[in-house]
């Protein structure tokens, strides 16, 4: 508390803060809104989320390896239930499965995961995609 | 502070409750709208629903509100009539309460919101537009703790 200051004096010594805290606070206001604006001007948040999926890091676990895996949303559209699946394959032939499912991936963002795999698959054609979406 | 709110009312000392009250100043002021912004958005902010309803939502939907926001803050503070309800000083008009209180107000629910969220991990992997729009849902209740906090202590 502002010690034993009372209201009457604090107004005449505060006007500066005042003005600081209106300005900061509108300008905080403002950029929100804009930011907002900005993105439905340009009709973003309507469009169809295109996941692309990059295999970040292989490690070797316990039972096999573990496969990390970060999802970019290249459209402003936000996808929700996103699954991701890692096939290896060897000459056309399946040789193992992983199967992640990503909550949420932001529009324009990012979201990071992992699938486990039994075989590794720096020994095997690795492909990575997602699977589908759900508009959340 | 809540405590000494209580305890002043039980001795019934009108008196010193007003002079707690006047005694805050306007950085004062501005700190209680920030722990009340902060109590209530740390309870909402760990659940998915305040960056769901910030995906679902339109720009006209966040908009609103802001909107809705900014006067629920300005009417609990100054309008209703709430036991506690702050005076405005004198010589305060509509406007000056409204940019004096109003809006700095918003603003740290604002920043609050986003320090939140920033905190528990929800504004990681988004881009702007997508942060803004969970900075605004939380925005809401983080409004509404500061308004409180203004009524109550």
């Amino acid at each position: 508390m502002a010690g034993a200051k009372s209201m009457r004096d604090g107004k005449s010594e505060t006007p500066l803060l005042e003005w600081i805290a209106a300005g900061i606070g509108l300008l905080l206001t403002l950029l929100v809104t804009g930011v907002i604006g900005r993105k439905a001007l340009h009709g973003e948040a309507e469009q169809l989320p295109v996941i692309a999926v990059a295999v970040t890091g292989i490690t070797s676990s316990a039972p096999g390896y573990v496969l990390a895996f970060e999802a970019s949303n290249q459209t402003g559209g936000t996808a929700a239930a996103v699954e991701i699946e890692a096939v290896l394959k060897d000459n056309g032939k399946i040789v193992d499965t992983g199967k992640a499912t990503l909550d949420y991936v932001a529009g324009h963002g990012k979201a990071k995961g992992g699938v486990f795999l039994v075989e590794d698959p720096r020994r095997h054609k690795l492909e990575i995609r997602a699977l589908g979406f759900q508009i959340p | 502070m809540l405590a000494r709110k209580q305890l002043s009312a039980g001795d019934g000392s009108e008196e010193g409750e007003e002079h707690a009250a006047r005694t805050a100043g306007h950085g004062g002021q501005l700190f209680l709208m920030m722990a009340g912004a902060l109590f209530l958005a740390f309870n909402a902010a760990p659940t998915e629903e305040m960056i769901l309803i910030g995906f679902k939502m339109t720009a006209l939907h966040s908009f609103a509100l802001i909107l809705t926001s900014l006067l629920l803050l300005h009417a609990l503070v100054f309008a209703v009539g709430f036991a506690g309800q702050e005076k405005a000083p004198e010589g305060y008009g509509l406007g000056r309460t409204f940019f004096a209180y109003t809006i700095p107000g918003y603003g740290i629910a604002l920043l609050v919101s986003f320090y939140v969220l920033w905190t528990f991990g929800r504004a990681d992997g988004g881009d702007f537009s997508v942060v803004a729009g969970a900075v605004v849902v939380l925005g809401f209740p983080a409004a509404v703790g500061a308004a409180i906090a203004r009524l109550v202590v």
